[in-house]
Order: structure tokens, then sequence, then C-alpha cells
């Protein structure tokens, strides 16, 4: 099992007169586990079935390994696939669904019955291996279905969706157990999902899409703490980022002037500095609640509380705008009338008038 | 309203259909089943004879032959507008051209009845006018298409006409399955490489199984009740040659007088539909 | 610039051999399917001479209406030479109520089993399921009595109330897998606001039925037509549907056999339904796709 890089070329797709992906480029290492995120409808799943060839682009190149494989079948391009509903073949036992592509490709017998049984070990199905997908759990026959994709050995794993039909527990499972086989195997993984917790947990990068185009490509960190524009900032992060529209002003000092207060720049790295209109972005669990005087200070009453558990959300205002403060419902701040707060500006992030990242 | 009064309109709706069910098939029934045990004629009687009209049917050649013919009749026919009509079914949803032209021709046989297809391929199987004629016409002198006056071929021609007619039926049946079905299946297959034509035969008909079942259940029943085919196609003949149940009993009743015979085969046919169809069925939707 | 060879936006079409092979496939199937017709619009069209002395497969050379117009007005059955067209009108007035009845009764007889439990309803399920397999010369006889006693036997309201009741089972259990497939919290909605047992059936289920509607009233009409057994034997002589004269029309000549007068006989027998799928046909396969033999 050789990991192999994935490279897309100005790729479009349409149907008819409507681009579902919009001339998109993006360059995957061998070995890395790329999480394809963005919302219901904006070209995830055409964009992964244009890798594994089950769709036919309108224009552009697919590449994987130093192989140009954009008029190949999907059998011959290396990939195994795991899919949403799983597709698992509902008349054959385990064993038979993990076997029944290597058995018609005509493989030898004892290769069959290693990596059947490999792949099952991997997965902890062996136990299972004699059953229907109608005898087992909704967890198990995903399992199966990446089992499936498993014994095919090949250089890039692609997966639609596979944990969404699942409940929570589960998933949280599951992503654990992507994750470890990510490890052990090396190989490639491109990943759809438009669950950003999952997106966060599992991906070396992240490539946020919004219709049909790449709106920011890097490692989770990178998007969560510096979004590139406006959408990004918006769709990442639950609850959302506050957003405050305003101005920047860079003479004498940068400060952002917002609706009833303003906040010096101090600390802000700026991409491209640019005074004028502009939006400012924080989110509710960087609002600095223990001030220590290091940072500019504000007073807000608080109006209401939304507790999530282990964590509260507690609603007051920046100057005249609404602000949430995302808190330890331990701190006991949720019972209090009224909060001082710091604001750091250098997390905080600043978008021009054209979305972008200031 | 109390409940019970609540649901009396139902009752009232359904009052004509329950009238039918008791009266005319529950009366019709045991009627049946009463006079297969007396020695009736022409006009039905109550001298109980125990099984001996029973005795007598199976000692009979005509019966014999007929139950020999229906069984080879039903197999053949069943299997082979199940396994046509899946092969069109399958045809027609490889996103060809002219989709709706091509299905609405194999379907078009279904709307006709057995007397118009008995009819029509008495025409095609006649050996001075019909098919072989033509063939021979062109050349091919030696050509062979006389099944209808042969003993050992005349039920074949019978399952050729009736394949003819009742295919499209099962072709739609199976149809709508395969449109249910799920295109990650496909994606998958394709993944694995595994050619379209082997998804066919060992992957799908196992997911479309309940609409296999339908048709089945469908055609076996017009295969055990078939008697217009027949009637008008061969006559029962050559000979004895095609003689089947339902024929048996239609004779017994009409032109034989015999109503101890005629209730004694009709019980027997009864029995068979019970065993073959209502059975494997009742356990099918028990599975389910 | 980039080479011809190298592969690049959507991939190049080309027709395989197996898709050569599809279309290969489906065009003798057509020809199997259509030939037969064929063969009976072309020799209808013939003279007995040129049937003689022709090939079957030929095209008529001088075609002619005589045999249709024999077929229709003059052809013998027995000793009335009346042709077909006596039984065109008594086919329809068979085939029509012999389709509403059993439709409008299957309908409301689904919606009662599926959604109004009453004490019995699977009693009466089961007992129905039954009956669609009962072979119908179970009843013959009986049924000869029953109507005779009833003073129906031979008479047009006799052989529609025959199809009425031997159909009934098979369209009750059409719209009872069909409303099956229906949410039971439509019907609970509707309870809720105060729907009864006849406006909930007219005003909520009616209206979501056209697909096994169709269904039904396809399969019932064409199978009303198309009856040849309880025609024969319960219409009698004044209602005679056109299959049954088509049989003695066919059987009962003597001497040599008009093959033309027969074909256009069968024609004109067939002419109804097959304008039926020709009409509806989309509707059907669409209706039985939406769920009429699901379940
Ligand atoms: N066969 C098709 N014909 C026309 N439009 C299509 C077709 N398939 C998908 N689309 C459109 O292309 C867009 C992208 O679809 P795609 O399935 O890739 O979305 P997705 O990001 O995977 O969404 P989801 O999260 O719901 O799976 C959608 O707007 C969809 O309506
Ligand atoms: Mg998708």
């Amino acid at each position: 099992m050789k990991a192999k890089g994935v490279s897309v070329r100005k790729v479009q797709v349409a149907y008819g007169a409507v681009q579902v992906i919009k001339e998109m480029d993006l360059e995957i290492a061998p070995g890395e586990f790329i999480v394809l995120l963005g919302a219901s409808g904006c070209g995830k799943s055409t964009l992964l079935s244009v890798i594994a060839g089950l769709r036919d682009v309108t224009a552009g190149q697919i590449w994987i390994g130093d192989q140009n494989v954009t008029w190949a079948e999907p059998k011959d391009r290396d990939i195994g696939m795991v899919f949403q509903s799983y597709a698992l073949y509902p008349q054959m036992t385990v064993r038979g669904n993990l076997s029944f592509g290597l058995r018609m490709a005509g493989a030898p017998k004892a290769v069959i019955e290693a990596r059947v049984t490999e792949a099952a070990a991997v997965l902890q199905l062996s136990h299972l291996l004699d059953r229907k997908p109608k005898a087992l759990s909704g967890g198990q026959r995903q399992r199966v279905a990446i089992g499936r994709a498993l014994v095919r050995q090949a250089g890039v794993f692609l997966f639609d969706e596979p944990l969404s039909n699942l409940d929570a527990k589960l998933r949280t499972e599951l992503r654990a157990e992507l994750k470890r086989l990510h490890r052990e195997l090396g190989t490639t993984m491109i990943f759809v999902t438009h669950d950003q917790i999952e997106a966060l947990t599992l991906a070396d990068r992240i490539a946020v899409m919004e219709g049909g185009v790449i709106r920011q490509i890097g490692t989770p960190k990178e998007i969560y703490r510096t979004p590139a524009n406006r959408f990004v900032a918006g769709f990442i992060g639950s609850p959302g980022m506050n957003f405050f529209d305003g101005k920047v002003v860079l003479d004498p000092e940068p400060r952002f002037i917002g609706p009833g207060f303003e906040l010096p720049l101090k600390g802000y790295a700026f991409t491209t500095p640019q005074a004028g209109k502009a939006t400012l972005g924080l989110r509710p669990e960087h609002v600095g609640i223990r001030p220590q005087g290091a940072h500019p200070q504000f007073t807000t009453a608080l109006t209401s509380v939304e507790p999530m558990g282990a964590e509260t959300l507690l609603w007051g205002k920046l100057g005249e705008a609404p602000l949430s403060i995302r808190v330890d419902t331990l701190t006991g701040l949720d019972e209090a009338p009224a909060l001082t707060f710091e604001i750091d500006p250098a997390l905080v992030s600043l978008f021009g008038e054209d979305g972008q990242r200031l | 309203m109390t409940p019970r009064l609540r649901k009396l309109p139902a009752v009232i709706a359904m009052t004509p259909t329950i009238f039918f069910v008791v009266v005319v098939i529950g009366f019709g029934l045991l009627w049946t089943l009463w006079t297969s045990f007396t020695s009736s004629k022409l006009l039905p009687n109550n001298d109980f004879v125990g099984l001996a009209q029973y005795a007598r049917l199976f000692a009979s050649d005509n019966w014999q032959v007929a139950c020999v013919n229906v069984a080879l009749f039903g197999v053949l026919f069943i299997g082979g507008c199940l396994a046509l009509g899946y092969a069109l079914a399958v045809a027609l949803d490889q996103g060809i051209r002219f989709e709706d032209a091509f299905r609405t021709i194999f379907l078009m046989s279904a709307s006709l009845s057995f007397v118009v297809t008995g009819i029509v391929w008495q025409w095609l199987f006649d050996p001075t006018f019909g098919i072989q004629a033509a063939v021979r016409d062109w050349g091919w002198t030696s050509f062979r298409f006389d099944w209808l006056t042969r003993e050992e071929t005349a039920i074949f021609a019978l399952v050729g006409a009736g394949i003819w007619q009742a295919t499209g039926m099962g072709m739609v049946i199976m149809l709508a399955g395969l449109r249910g079905i799920d295109q990650d299946i496909w994606n998958a297959t394709r993944i694995d490489g595994i050619p379209a034509w082997r998804v066919y035969i060992h992957v799908i008909p196992a997911m479309i199984r309940p609409m296999i079942a339908t048709a089945a259940v469908l055609l076996s029943l017009t295969a055990i009740k078939i008697y217009d085919l027949v009637v008008v196609m061969t006559g029962g003949g050559p000979g004895i040659s095609t003689e089947v149940p339902a024929k048996y009993v239609m004779d017994m009743l009409f032109q034989r007088n015999n109503l101890g015979q005629a209730t004694a085969a009709a019980t027997i046919m009864l029995l068979a539909i019970c065993l073959l169809v209502g059975l494997p069925w009742a356990l099918l939707r028990r599975a389910k | 610039m980039i080479s011809h060879l190298e592969p690049d936006g959507p991939k190049p079409r080309s027709l395989s051999p197996a898709r050569i092979a599809l279309y290969v496939f489906l065009a003798l199937s057509a020809a199997f399917f259509l030939l037969p017709v064929y063969v009976m619009v072309a020799t209808s069209l013939k003279p007995m001479a040129e049937i003689r002395d022709g090939n079957l497969f030929a095209w008529p050379q001088a075609p002619t209406l005589a045999a249709w117009a024999k077929a229709w007005g003059t052809a013998c059955t027995g000793r009335v030479c009346e042709g077909m067209s006596p039984g065109m009108v008594n086919s329809f007035k068979i085939a029509i109520p012999g389709t509403l009845f059993p439709v409008i009764l299957g309908a409301l007889n689904g919606y009662a089993l599926s959604f109004w439990r009453f004490r019995g309803a699977n009693w009466v399920f089961t007992a129905l399921l039954v009956s669609t397999f009962v072979p119908i010369q179970v009843f013959i006889f009986p049924l000869v009595r029953m109507m005779t006693a009833a003073g129906l036997f031979g008479s047009l309201p006799g052989i529609i109330l025959i199809h009425t009741g031997f159909t009934l089972p098979l369209t009750t259990l059409l719209f009872r897998n069909f409303y099956a497939a229906v949410p039971e919290e439509m019907f609970s909605a509707a309870r809720v606001d105060g729907g009864g047992f006849w406006s909930i059936f007219a005003f909520v289920m009616v209206p979501i039925s056209t697909p096994i509607v169709i269904v039904a009233v396809i399969l019932q009409f064409t199978g009303a037509w198309n009856d040849y057994l309880f025609g024969m034997i319960f219409a009698g002589r004044e209602n005679q549907p056109m299959t049954v004269l088509l049989t003695s029309i066919v059987t009962s000549q003597y001497g040599e056999k008009e093959y033309n007068v027969n074909m256009a006989a069968t024609l004109l027998s067939a002419a109804v339904p097959l304008a039926v799928y020709f009409a509806s046909g989309r509707w059907f396969v669409r209706g039985i796709s939406d769920g009429a033999l699901k379940g």
C-alpha cells in the first residue's frame, strides 16, 4: 500500500448550464488526511466522485500519484471509497462483502483470505464475518463498508460523509478509529463532511467549500484562528463568531471603530493593512472574562444565559451590538448581572469590504 | 360516540365485500368441496361416495396429462417470463435512447387477451401459411416450425405464446425494482471494477427480491389457471397432448356433465395453488 | 497547448461493443414483440388468394379493407351473421362498470383496512388474500345456480356483478398496499382536524391516490375487456363481449378458414385495450414504480 498524492487541476463540473465545481485547483500530498467541508449542496460529493472517476469532469485534469487519470475507470485509479449509505450487498455475509470485489477481479484465494482476515482484524470485525448486513448495527455496517475499501489496499481512500447516519456516540468512536486507521496505514484520505467537529478533529488540512469553490485550505488551527474570509469565519466555530460592522482607521494608531465602541488594534497581525469599512470578528470563547489589564477593557450587563452543559453562553453587548460570550459553567458567571471583560486584539479577525481578511 | 360506533362507517363500506367473501367464496368453496365427495353427474346430488371421484380423477389419462402439462408449462412459462422480463428491464435501465418507445413495445402484448394471443400464434405456427411456409419460401426448404401439429411440441408452442403475452408485465414490475436501487451500490461496484453484467447476476436479483416474488406470484396464478390460450390455440390437442386442469374442469362441467369429476378436479387445483403459491407467499410476508 | 494524448476534460464518448450488443438485443426483442402484430395487420389487409400464395411477412400488394368490413359487419358466429359489431358495445357495457365498481370499492376497502382497523379487519383481509388465489373453476357451478336463483344469469347486471366480485379482492389488495405506505400521521392529523370516515377518504386519501388509481383502472379495464371465461358463461346471448364473439367467428367457420377475416376480427377486439396502453402506458409504469406493488 503506497500512499499517493492527488492533484485536481483546473477542474470544472457542470450539469447543463449549472456550474457545480468552478475551475478548482487542489494539491493533496501523499499520506495526507484532507477534509472537504462545506454546507449541503456546495459540491463536495461532486468533487469526490470526480476524483473517484464516477463522474466525468467538464474541463481540467485529475492526477493520482504521477498518473493522469482524467479518463481512467474508477477501478484503475488505485482508490477505495466508502459511502454514506454504506452500499453493502444485502444478501452477502460480511466476508462476502469484503471479498466480492477481489473475487470478481480473479485474485488468488490465499490473497483474498489474507486480506479479508487482516481488514477484519484492523476493524474488529473478525467475530462478525459470517453475519449479514441486516444483522449488524449501524456502526458495524459502516466498519464493513470501510473494510470493503480497505481490502483493495489502495493508495487513496475516499469517504463521502461516512459517519452522518450514525448517532453521536458512535460517530465519536468511529472518528477515533478512522484517525488510528490513518496513522497505521499511512494512506492518503479524502473525507467529505458537513460536520466541522469531524473536520477539525480528523484533518491534517481542511478545505472549506462554498458554491463549488474552495474558500480556504489549511490546517484546522489556521482555519480556526485565522479564517481567510468572512465566510469561513462564520462557518467554522459553534456557537458562531460575533461580527461587528464598522471601520478600520490606521492613523495615528490602528483602531477599529464599531457601533458605540472603539478597539485599538495593537497586536493584530495584519495581512493587508487597509483603512475603511470593515467587519470585526470575535469568537465567543475569545472574550477575556478575567481581565489582567494588558488589553482594552469593556463592561456589559448580561441580558440572557444559554446553558450548554459544560459551558454556558452569555449574552451581553459590545457598544450597541449584541455579543455572545462563552464561559465555563463552573465559573458561576451565569448568575452575575454584569461583566467586565477584555479583548485581545491578537485573537480577533478583521475583514475588508470584499470579505477578505485584512 | 363510542370507538365501536366511530368505526361503523368502515364496516358499512366493506359490507359488500364481506358479503361477497362469505356468501360467494365461502359458500362456493364448501359446495364444491361437498359435491366432490358425491356421485353428482348432470345435477348435484347428496349421494356420498367418499374419495371415489378423486380415485377416478387420478386414474384418468386426461387428468394425468393435464397435470404434467401444467407443471411443464408453469415452469417454462414462469422461468421464461422472468428471465426475458429481467433481461429487458435491465436493458431498459441502461439509459438508452428511445426508452419509452421500447418499453411501450415490450408492454404492448400484455394488454391483449389470451384469446387474441392464441389466434395470432396459431396463425404464425400454421404449417401451410405461417412462419414455416414463409421461411421455406425464402429458400430454407427443410425449415420446420410446426410445433402445434406435433404432440411432443405443441405444449412448447403454448409456452412461447404465453411468454410473448406475459413478459411485459413482469418486466415493468422488475424495472420498478431496478429504479429503486441505491446509486451508491453502482458506485461501489464501479470502484471495485465489477462488470455491470456480473452485478446484475450476483447482486441485483437479491435486492429486488420482493418485485421478483410479486411477478412470480402473478405469473404462477396465470399459469395454473391457464385456459383461454389452450382452448383457442390447440383445443387440448393434438390428441390430448395439451390438456390442462382448468380445461378438464370446464369440459367436465359443460360437455361431459360430470359435476363430481369437475368439482374434484377443481378442489385439487385449489390445493395445488395453496401449496405452490400461497405457502411461499405467506412465508415471504412473515419473513419480512 | 496540451497534446492530443493527454487526457483532459471530459472523456471522449465512443460506442462500445457492449453498447452495440445492447441495442441489438433491444432490436431483436422489439422484433419478437412486434412481428406477430405486424403479421396480423398485414394478413388482415390481404385477400385470401394472396394469403394462399404469398409470403406471410410480405406487405399486401393492394391493401384492402374488405376483410375488416366482413369481420365488423357480416362474419358469422354460428347462425348469426352480424360480425363483431354487437360485441364492441357489449364489451364497453361490461368493461366500464366492471372497472368503476371494483376500483371504487377496492379503494374504499383498502382505505378501511389500512386505517380503520375495525374488529375482524384482519380476518377480512386474509379471506380476500386467499380468494385472489382460488381458481375460478371452483365457483362456476355454484355461481350459475346462485345467479339463476337471483334471476341474474345471462344478464348485463349479472356479468357486471361477477366481474366486480371476482376482481374486488385484487383491487382491494392494490389499494391496501398503497395506503399502507401512507404515513399514519397524515391520517391522525386528519382525525384531529375532525375528519370522519367519508370526509378523510374524499379529501385526504383520494387526492393522493392518483398513481394507484391509474394502475388499478388500466388493469381492471383491460382485464374486463379481455375476459373470456365469465363472458362465455354468464353474459348470455344478448351481451356477448368481443372475446366471445371472436372465438365463435374463428372456430365456427366451415371449409377454408378466412384468415384475413380472423385477423381483422382479432385486431378489432384488441384495438381498445391497445389504445388504452398506448395512451396511458407511461402513467401505468410510473404508477407501478410509485408504490402500487410495494409491500
Ligand atoms: N445529477 C445532477 N444534475 C443536476 N444537478 C446536480 C446533480 N447532482 C448534483 N447536482 C447539484 O450539484 C450541486 C452539488 O451537489 P453535491 O451532491 O456535490 O453536494 P454536496 O456538497 O455533496 O451536498 P450534501 O452535503 O447534501 O451531500 C447541488 O446543488 C446539486 O443540486
Ligand atoms: Mg454529498
